[in-house]
């Protein structure tokens, strides 16, 4: 009985020492988790404390007999030892984790953010706070907590919180969210929300168009989104309108419908503009695209007029094909800017069998280097031709010239219809040979007209909707707007879009695999398996 | 050389029993129905499902070809002789640790043929994100031997290193679920250690220096932990 007794006593102290030692380190995780309860942690630690004084009490020794036998000195030994590596592990993962290097496998950089948008975040300089609403788990709140950590990486201005609003419903009604996957961009005391069907496109179910694929597209809504709760300033940009001109609200080849789209999601106010009496002064960019009729005198006056004021700007785009007297006249005689009749042929759109198709060749301007630097290109269609001559008071840039192997063709139009057999012949002393310019862009200096800009096009067809997709032509003309409108922070090259790849997958295509990879494969290792087993116990 | 040495036994009584081949051919079968039937149903020329599915399953499978490396030599009490032989216990685990490394590689060089599949069905494929993959499941397969080996140097029971090793790898697969819980600077230290979090970003197709970082420290310290775990057998 007394033997059972001193053994209880002998253990006691030990397991004392041993729950201090837990209520030590329930304090610390109490102190970490919940650093508004610290009085819970203090109690903890008092526990811990207490539990070692009775451990002294009971057995005065108990901690030189814990802490310094030589059983003890070896486990502090190893325990030092692991702490030391897992402590130059942890701050090797840091600087790795903060001094990262990372490349994107993908295909044209998918996971990447694109330069606008990182040149966004880098000039960054107030704070930006992002809320977005997305239940746990959801593969939509993945795929926009990816994208917020990639702009975390890029500012540290930027800041972001997911809140679920199934877990979290009052921070939801405090915020006035009116749909789960909203997502909030607060700037001091702006606030921009971004709606789901501006971060998500799905295909109508009914429209069984194969290329009509599901898409991320939360990028480039998000970082609109940002210029616009930062800048607060909506640029206006004006389609002139009542000459044939492409409509920015339709959806047919040569409407503008989608350029409409991408220009508001850049943060641009788009309206149309007839001219009839003054041009409305907050319209900051005029485009005149591929009108089909000549302007009247007294609409260039105004036109001019408009153009005269500070900070109002030009872009013009005439396709071939149309004559336009006035409006030719206009860009010469203030921008020195010549609208040739020459149909631009590039051997490129020889080969391929579409003589009117023309890929220019970028020419550094800050319009075009960030697309140059990302090695890309751009597609015209029956592009005409540009000369220039210098006039006082302006800098001429050419942007967009076509290509070596180019020429410039003289009376390609026969009855109304271009002679394709005839593109195909250079005419010595009649055709003009390349390189010839597509685009210029023209600075005034304020002595000129309060320092306005202005960018021709040989070409209106690149940015329409038929063609406004192609390889890098939607940078190209966004790029242009963003550059008259005095917008040099979303000069770039656009976000692009994240598409879910689909094969066609046919049924005996699917038995095919089925029966290889499930079945055949297996057993083929089996039977090497069975050989060298049979080999090896044969020796 | 004693490493090699060690690797080169441990590879010999893997591949000439029959063990290897049946779990390669299980899992083969899995990660193939699996394979199969992703891309019957969803017809997307992707392999991020399939290098998702073969990680799970190898967390499921690499327990069984770890849990005997030092348990076995405990139970058959070979590893005395180990321990008293001129061979460091660094190199006894380095040594077994390749030699189930090796292994994993031939595991995973068997997978090839999906992507070829795929690329069969789908010639625009898009390989960046399949190469990246691969690199993320060899960096998570050495994260999860070394698990393993430290499992075994803790017991002489195969099945007791095998569950070990086993809720050590679920722990550390699930831990990115901790910032969901606890939405504060402590879950996101917790979630950091998530090796599934880590691998995810492989299968996006990114390669980034910190997460190659994170598996090779991961690695190293358990290797270094089991390296301590044997050491300590000579004198607890």
């Amino acid at each position: 009985m007394n033997d059972k007794r001193k053994m209880k006593i002998s253990v006691l102290p030990y397991i004392g020492i041993l729950i201090a030692f837990a209520c030590f380190i329930a304090a610390g995780i109490i102190y970490l988790n919940f650093p508004s309860n610290v009085n819970s942690a203090l109690y903890t630690l008092g526990l811990g404390i207490i539990f070692v004084i009775g451990s002294m009490i009971l057995r005065p020794a108990v901690l030189k007999e814990v802490f310094f036998s030589r059983k003890t000195l070896l486990w502090v030994n190893d325990i030092f030892l692991i702490l030391i590596i897992v402590g130059i592990g942890v701050v090797l993962s840091y600087i790795g984790f903060r001094r990262n290097f990372r490349y994107d496998f993908t295909y044209n950089q998918m996971f990447s953010l694109s330069g606008q948008t990182i040149k966004v975040a880098r000039e960054l300089d107030k704070n930006v706070k992002v809320t977005a609403f997305y239940p746990q788990g959801t593969a939509e709140g993945t795929a926009v907590e990816d994208l917020l950590k990639e702009y975390k990486r890029h500012s540290d201005r930027f800041s972001y919180t997911i809140i679920d609003p199934v877990r979290d419903p009052l921070t939801t009604r405090a915020m006035n969210i009116k749909q789960v996957g909203q997502i909030v961009v607060q700037c001091d005391t702006n606030r921009v929300d971004v709606g789901v069907s501006d971060l998500f496109y799905a295909p109508n179910p009914y429209n069984r168009n194969p290329n009509d694929k599901p898409k991320f597209t939360g990028e480039q809504a998000l970082t609109s989104a940002i210029v616009n709760v930062t800048s607060g300033i909506k640029r206006v940009i004006s389609f002139v309108t009542g000459h044939g001109e492409g409509s920015i609200s339709g959806f047919q080849g040569r409407d503008l419908g989608l350029l409409n789209e991408y220009l508001v999601s850049e943060n641009f106010e788009v309206t149309e503009t007839k001219i009839t009496d003054l041009i409305d002064p907050k319209v900051s960019v005029l485009v005149i695209a591929n009108p089909q009729q000549d302007y009247l005198d007294s609409e260039i006056k105004i036109i001019k007029e408009f153009l005269q004021q500070k900070d109002k700007n030009l872009l013009m785009a005439l396709d071939y094909g149309v004559s336009l007297p006035n409006l030719e006249s206009f860009a010469l005689e203030n921008y020195g800017v010549l609208f040739n009749s020459d149909l631009t042929v590039d051997i490129r759109g020889l080969q391929i069998g579409q003589p009117g198709v023309v890929a220019p060749e970028l020419v550094d301007h800050a319009i075009t280097t960030p697309l140059k630097e990302k090695k890309l290109s751009n597609l015209m269609y029956l592009a005409r031709t540009i000369s220039t001559e210098e006039k006082t008071g302006t800098r001429l840039s050419v942007l967009v010239t076509s290509a070596d192997q180019s020429w410039g063709k003289r009376n390609a139009v026969n009855n109304g219809q271009i002679k394709v057999a005839d593109l195909r012949d250079f005419k010595e002393g009649v055709d003009v040979r390349g390189p010839l310019n597509l685009g210029v862009a023209v600075e005034r200096n304020h002595a000129v007209a309060s320092g306005s800009k202005a960018i021709f096009f040989a070409d209106a067809d690149f940015f329409s909707n038929s063609l406004i997709k192609q390889l890098a032509n939607r940078d190209l003309i966004i790029n242009s707007m963003n550059w008259a409108a005095g917008q040099m922070q979303m000069v770039s090259v656009r976000a692009r879009v994240l598409e879910i790849p689909q094969i066609d997958f046919k049924p005996e295509s699917s038995n095919l695999v089925f029966t290889v990879c499930v079945f055949g494969a297996p057993l083929l290792v089996m039977l090497f398996g069975g050989i060298v087993y049979m080999v090896r116990r044969r020796v | 050389m004693k490493v090699l040495a060690i690797m080169k036994r441990e590879l010999q009584s893997f591949f000439f029993s029959p063990i290897a081949y049946i779990v390669f051919a299980a899992f083969m079968t899995i990660v193939g129905y699996l394979f199969w039937i992703v891309l019957a149903t969803s017809k997307m020329a992707t392999l991020e499902p399939m290098l998702y599915n073969a990680a799970f399953i190898l967390l499921l499978a690499s327990p069984v070809l770890t849990m005997r490396l030092i348990s076995e030599e405990k139970k058959s009490r070979t590893i005395e002789l180990l321990l008293t032989s001129p061979i460091s216990p660094a190199e006894i685990i380095l040594g077994k640790f390749l030699a189930c490394f090796v292994l994993y590689c031939v595991l995973i060089a068997l997978t090839l043929q999906y992507p070829l599949f795929m690329w069969h069905y789908a010639p625009d494929l898009d390989w960046g994100p399949i190469i990246s993959g691969y690199i993320g499941l060899l960096l998570l397969g050495a994260a999860f031997i070394s698990v393993g080996v430290f499992a075994s140097t803790l017991t002489e029971n195969q099945i007791i290193a095998a569950m070990i090793s086993f809720g050590s790898l679920v722990l550390f697969w699930i831990l990115g679920w901790a910032k969901h819980a606890f939405e504060n600077a402590f879950g996101q230290m917790i979630s950091n250690l998530s090796v599934f979090d880590r691998y995810a970003e492989f299968l996006r197709g990114i390669l980034d220096s910190g997460n190659v970082v994170f598996f090779a420290v991961f690695t190293l310290t358990w290797l270094f932990l089991a390296t301590r775990a044997l050491e300590s057998d000579r004198w607890r």
